[in-house]
Order: structure tokens, then C-alpha cells, then sequence
């Protein structure tokens, strides 16, 4: 191994471990607040994946999008329904019978996952698409992707108009 | 490129006036929203009355069939008579919404009728979808315009409680459904339908059953079957009435639009192929994935039909009542589907067909009756029948034929689905059916009993045929019509349907 393959190795495996652990946190912590803290550096680690994946426009946008506005609209939320954001939120579903039901929809999820992904084999070169992605994806929304594209700006628009007349005064 | 997108435009008429229509609306009402004079329903029911028409003079180009706009959808007569089912159903509750007294529609006329053409919109793209990308982005335009209209009382409790269920339960389904769209897209490489026909003859078995078990969650989910159904009563009582026979008929029809053209293309095109292809790597592993469907598909058939059936038995409340029946509706359709034959899907499209308007005329009663009792609980219906014969005895004949009694339509309905099950040597999966049907009958008849059979006014008060104005008799009249007809002469319908499905026959 090169130095520079040690080093982009380095950097996977730092990006990979920043996802995976912060995202136990999201998933384990009793606090609210920490959670969504916690989701910030899933998000970073995401994004940082994304672009190993040669993706590089879906690595900005997540950083802009998810970072920039998914998580400051929870951390929005959470700072206005709860009373004291710091405090721990406290409910222990202490209920035997929605543990053992979780745990076990948990298991086989784990089983079918398994069952999916051992038996393949991953022996294939990975595809790269090199540093034009975002002129690639560019072209494909407006040619090959048109239709799709125009249907999410429909969506867009129900989910504008919802929101305003939820959001109005009666 | 240009001239492709120019040329998928030309058959593209029906759609192209809808998204116009969606603006004109939304445009409209923020011009005269002052105005005293309500014109959004009008102005809907212009719209759909010219989509309905654009879409019967597209005719021509369907037969014609071929894929449009870089092979994303494709324009052809199976589609055709699921959009007419679509426009129809919505041009119904247009009128529905209009008949209803009482619901207050002046605050938010403009975003009721915006979102229900968007949600219609998304289905007409739905229907068409050969590429699990549009697929999944004409679910989601469905998904979102319907959790508001759910919502759309907004001082009502259980109105703002139903939507925040429909989000949770629909967002869930919806990211299950992605996940699995992902592992195909992963597998196949392709999101294009006959790529993944050509290329999942590569996944291993394992593989093609959680796949199709999570791809499958999200057409349960848009057609109300068991395990993706408990949002379903919920939303039925908490929406505006008119919107619950909406939810009750079009994203149902859509769904299973979606899921027969899904089904066909990916999964039976390749029975299909067998006889064609020359490469036999391809053909070796082809039971594989249709006997995964078969199985998924036959077991959440079952479950739904049964579940639906006797979750409904001890209803008190009508919107409920009718939400376990069209759960149990999904469920005797899935049957259709189960066998993967051009016999049962046939079957599953005429049914749809004559589940348009009975379930569409059933809700229509209840919201005529439950203005008269004041109540959608079934308690405060005792001897209504006597004091309002004319909706009632409606409401009887809707709900015996939702029963499938001879001779009204949804006898033939569900004749032509059991006829194909045992055609097809499915004869355990016919008698859960016609078992389900005779279970159907008790809560069905017990509504009919209870408007007619109980607290009956003694003495001379009977028929007292006032309050039913000569519009919502009208209306009612045009849902009877078919209920009637189509049960004694449904040729003309059958036609209709093995037309619409020649696209398929290769």
C-alpha cells in the first residue's frame, strides 16, 4: 500500500466510524437535544461517504440540505414543544410486550439483511463515473429525467400549499 | 431530445391539462379569494370534465401504445381505463364535497381542490410508471396531498390526529418500499422495468423474497392491505367525509394499477419470455421470483380479507364500518392478482370498476344520512329508513352489492374473480373468498337492519320523503344506475377491460 492509499483508508474509515457511532447516539440517548446533536455529525459522515462514492453534488447537498435545514428545523422543533429541552425525556417504555415485539421485528430484519447481502459476491470492480457528476446529473434531470423532475415540483407545490394553510391563522 | 420530448407531450394531453388546471386553481383562488361566490368546485369539474374528454380523444395514441418521455411511462390503454376510473371517482366527490352541508369549505376552497387534483395528478403518473423512479415519485405526490386533505379540518381533533397517523404509517411504508427499490437498483442495475424483468433472474432466492416482501409493503400500504392497514379506519373517521370515498376508491385503484403493471412487466413478462427468449440462463431461474409474488401476495390476500372482514363485524361507527369493508375489498382483489394471469387481473380491473361506484354511492348515503341523523354512529340510524326511504333504500342496495348479491353489480364482480381462481385450480384461496363474502353479509345486512328493522315509528308517521334535494338525487341516481345495470348487462364493460389489458398480451 502507498502512502496515499493508507491515507484514503485513514480517511474512509474515520468517515465510516463518525456515521456508525454518532448514529448510535441518535438511536441510544435518553436526551432529545443530544440526539439531534448527534445527528449533525451522521449527516457530516454521510455526506463524507457520499463523496468516496464519487458523488460529489450529493455530498453538498446533503451537507446544505440535511445539516443546513433538515436538522435546524428538528432542533426548532424540539427548542419549541418541549418545556426544557436539556432535561431527559424520561419515558422508559418499561412495556414487556412492545420490547420483546421490537426486538424480535429487530432480529429478523438483521436475518433477512444477512440472508440478502452474505451469498453475493462483491468480487466486482466498482463503478466510477470520475469528477463530473454534477454536470452528468445536470443533463439527466433535464433530458432523460424530465418528467420525474417536473412530477417532484407538483409535489413541492402540494407540500408549499399544505403547509401555508396549516401554518395560517383560522 | 427535443423532438423526443415534443413528440411524448403529444400523447401527454390529459396530463398536461391537470398540472394546468392545478395552477389555474391555486391561481384563481388567490385572485377572488374575497369574493363571496364560491367557483373552485366549478371550476374542478370543468377541468376534469376536459381531462376526461382529452384523455378519450388520446384513444387513438394509446392503442397505438409506446413508451414516452425517455421511457419513464408509457402511455397505453391499460392506463387509459385506470385515468378514467381516477377522474371519474374525483369529478364524483367534487360533487360530493359540493352536496355536503355543513362542511365549511369557504376557508380553504382554493387548497381542498388544489390538492385533490395534485393527488390525482400523481395517480395518472402512477398508472403509467414503467420505472421505479417515477413509480416512487407518483406514490409520494399522492402520499403528501393526501395526509393535508386528511388534515384539512383544522378544529377538529380527530381530523389533525388522523393525518398525523396517515404521515407516520405513510412515511414508514414509504421508506420500506425505498429500501427495497434501492437492493433492486443494487441487483438489476436498472430502474427501468424490463431491465429488472431481464436482470433479477440473477438474485438469488433469498434475495428476491426480501426484495419483493419490501417493495410489496409500499403497494400495500396505498391499497390498505394487512399488515400496512391500521392507518386506514383511522384516516376513513378522522377525514371530511367526501375525502374518505375519495381515499376509499382512486389511491386504492392506483395502487393496484401499479401493482398489476409492476407485476406484468417485471414478473410475468418473463413467463412471457419463455417462450421467446433463446438465452436459457435467463429462463432457468424464472419460477423463482414468480413464486415468491405468488406466495407474498396470496398470503397477504388472505390476511387482509379475513382481517378486514371481522375487524368490521363489531363497527358502531359507519365511516369505520366502511374502512374494514374496502381493507376487505383489497383483500378479495389481491386474489385477482395472485394467480398472474391475464383471467385474474382482468377480473381485478372490472372489479375496480364496479367498486367505483358502489363504494363512491355508499359514501354518498352515508353523507346524506348521517346530515339527517346528525351521527355517523350507527345507533342514532335506528329507523331512519322510514323517515328518509329514498337514500336508504340506496344505502341498502350499495351495501348488498358490495356484499356481491346477484343481481346487482358486485355479484358479477366478484364472479369473474372466483371463476378465474378456480379456472386456475386456486380453489382453497376461492372458498376463503366466498367464506369471507358470507361473513361480509352480517355486518352489511345489520346496517340495512338497523335503518329499517329497528325503533321503526309506529303509526302513520312512515314516509315522510322530505329533505333530499333534487341535485343529491340526481347524483345518487347516476351511482345507482351502473350498481343496477352493470349487474344484469356488464358485457360492454368486460369489453372495456380485455381492451384496456391487450397491451399486455406480447
Amino acid at each position: 500500500m502507498t502512502a496515499g492509499q493508507i491515507l484514503f483508508n485513514v480517511v474512509f474509515y474515520f468517515f465510516a466510524l463518525l456515521t456508525i457511532l454518532s448514529a448510535s447516539v441518535v438511536a441510544f440517548s435518553r436526551n432529545i437535544l443530544h440526539s439531534a446533536f448527534a445527528l449533525l455529525f451522521t449527516f457530516w459522515g454521510v455526506a463524507g461517504l457520499y463523496i468516496f462514492s464519487d458523488a460529489q453534488f450529493l455530498a453538498a447537498a446533503q451537507v446544505l440540505i440535511y445539516v443546513g435545514g433538515i436538522l435546524v428545523l428538528i432542533l426548532f422543533a424540539i427548542m419549541l414543544t418541549h418545556r426544557n429541552p436539556r432535561e431527559d425525556s424520561g419515558q422508559e417504555s418499561n412495556q414487556s410486550s412492545s420490547v420483546i415485539l421490537a426486538s424480535g421485528i429487530t432480529v429478523l430484519v438483521y436475518i433477512a439483511l444477512l440472508a440478502v447481502y452474505l451469498p453475493v459476491n462483491w468480487s466486482g470492480k466498482a463503478a466510477s463515473y470520475g469528477t463530473m457528476t454534477t454536470e452528468m446529473l445536470g443533463t439527466a434531470l433535464t433530458r432523460n429525467y424530465l418528467i420525474p423532475f417536473e412530477a417532484v415540483s407538483m409535489l413541492l407545490l402540494a407540500a408549499l400549499l399544505g403547509a401555508a394553510y396549516l401554518a395560517r391563522r383560522k | 431530445m427535443l423532438e423526443q420530448v415534443l413528440k411524448s407531450i403529444q400523447g401527454f394531453h390529459p396530463e398536461a391539462i391537470l398540472a394546468g388546471g392545478i395552477l389555474l386553481v391555486i391561481l384563481l383562488d388567490a385572485i377572488f379569494r374575497h369574493r363571496q361566490k364560491r367557483f373552485a368546485g366549478m371550476l374542478t369539474l370543468v377541468i376534469l370534465a376536459f381531462v376526461m374528454a382529452a384523455e378519450v380523444f388520446s384513444w387513438g395514441k394509446y392503442t397505438a401504445g409506446g413508451r414516452s418521455f425517455s421511457d419513464l411511462i408509457r402511455q397505453d390503454t391499460f392506463g387509459f381505463y385506470f385515468k378514467m376510473l381516477f377522474a371519474g371517482a374525483g369529478f364524483l366527490v367534487v360533487l360530493f364535497t359540493e352536496l355536503q352541508q355543513g362542511f365549511d369549505l369557504r376557508k380553504m376552497e382554493g387548497e381542498y381542490y388544489a390538492l385533490l387534483l395534485i393527488s390525482l395528478l400523481g395517480m395518472y403518473l402512477l398508472v403509467s410508471a414503467v420505472n421505479l423512479l417515477m413509480l416512487y415519485v407518483a406514490l409520494e405526490m399522492i402520499s403528501i396531498s393526501s395526509y393535508i386533505l386528511t388534515g384539512m379540518i383544522k378544529d377538529n381533533r380527530r381530523s389533525s390526529e388522523a393525518a398525523m397517523k396517515y404521515i407516520l404509517f405513510g412515511a414508514v411504508s414509504s421508506a420500506i418500499m425505498l429500501y427495497g427499490i434501492s437492493m433492486l437498483y443494487g441487483f438489476t442495475g436498472s430502474l427501468d422495468y424490463g431491465m429488472i424483468s431481464i436482470k433479477s433472474a440473477g438474485i438469488h432466492s433469498a434475495g428476491l423474497l426480501v426484495i419483493s416482501a419490501l417493495i410489496l409493503a409500499g403497494f400495500a400500504y396505498k391499497i390498505a392491505g394487512v399488515p400496512f392497514h391500521s392507518w386506514c379506519p383511522d384516516v376513513y373517521e378522522g377525514a371530511p367525509t367526501p375525502i374518505t370515498a375519495f381515499f376509499s376508491v382512486a389511491p386504492k385503484a392506483a395502487g393496484f394499477g401499479a401493482l398489476m403493471r409492476f407485476l406484468y412487466e417485471t414478473v410475468v413478462g418473463k413467463v412471457l419470455l419463455k417462450d421467446a427468449a433463446s438465452d436459457f440462463n435467463n429462463i432457468r431461474m424464472l419460477p423463482d421470483t414468480t413464486l415468491v409474488w405468488v406466495l407474498l401476495l396470496s398470503l397477504v390476500s388472505v390476511l387482509t380479507m379475513t382481517y378486514g372482514n371481522f375487524a368490521a363485524l363489531k363497527q358502531t361507527n359507519i365511516k369505520r364500518l366502511l374502512a374494514y369493508s374496502s381493507i376487505a375489498h383489497a383483500g378479495y382483489m389481491l386474489m385477482g392478482v395472485v394467480l398472474m394471469t391475464k383471467e385474474g387481473m382482468q377480473a381485478v380491473m372490472f372489479y375496480l370498476g364496479i367498486y367505483l361506484f358502489m363504494n363512491l354511492g355508499a359514501f354518498l348515503c352515508v353523507i346524506l344520512i348521517s346530515q339527517k341523523a346528525g351521527s355517523e354512529n350507527l345507533e342514532d340510524w335506528k329507523g331512519i329508513g322510514w323517515k328518509y326511504p329514498l337514500v336508504c333504500v340506496s344505502m341498502a342496495i350499495f351495501l348488498f352489492s358490495l356484499t356481491g348479491l346477484p343481481p346487482l353489480a358486485g355479484f358479477i364482480g366478484k364472479l369473474y374473480i372466483f371463476a378465474a381462481l378456480v379456472e386456475a385450480n386456486w380453489l382453497w384461496l376461492a372458498v376463503i373468498g366466498v367464506l369471507n363474502s358470507v361473513v361480509s353479509l352480517y355486518y352489511y345486512a345489520k346496517v340495512a337492519k338497523i335503518m329499517f328493522l329497528e325503533g321503526v315509528p309506529a303509526g302513520d308517521a312512515v314516509a315522510e320523503t322530505q329533505g333530499l334535494p333534487a341535485s343529491s338525487a340526481i347524483v345518487i341516481f347516476i351511482l345507482l344506475m351502473p350498481v343496477v345495470v352493470l349487474g344484469i348487462w356488464w358485457g360492454g364493460l368486460k369489453q372495456l377491460v380485455a381492451t384496456a389489458f391487450s397491451v399486455f398480451t406480447v
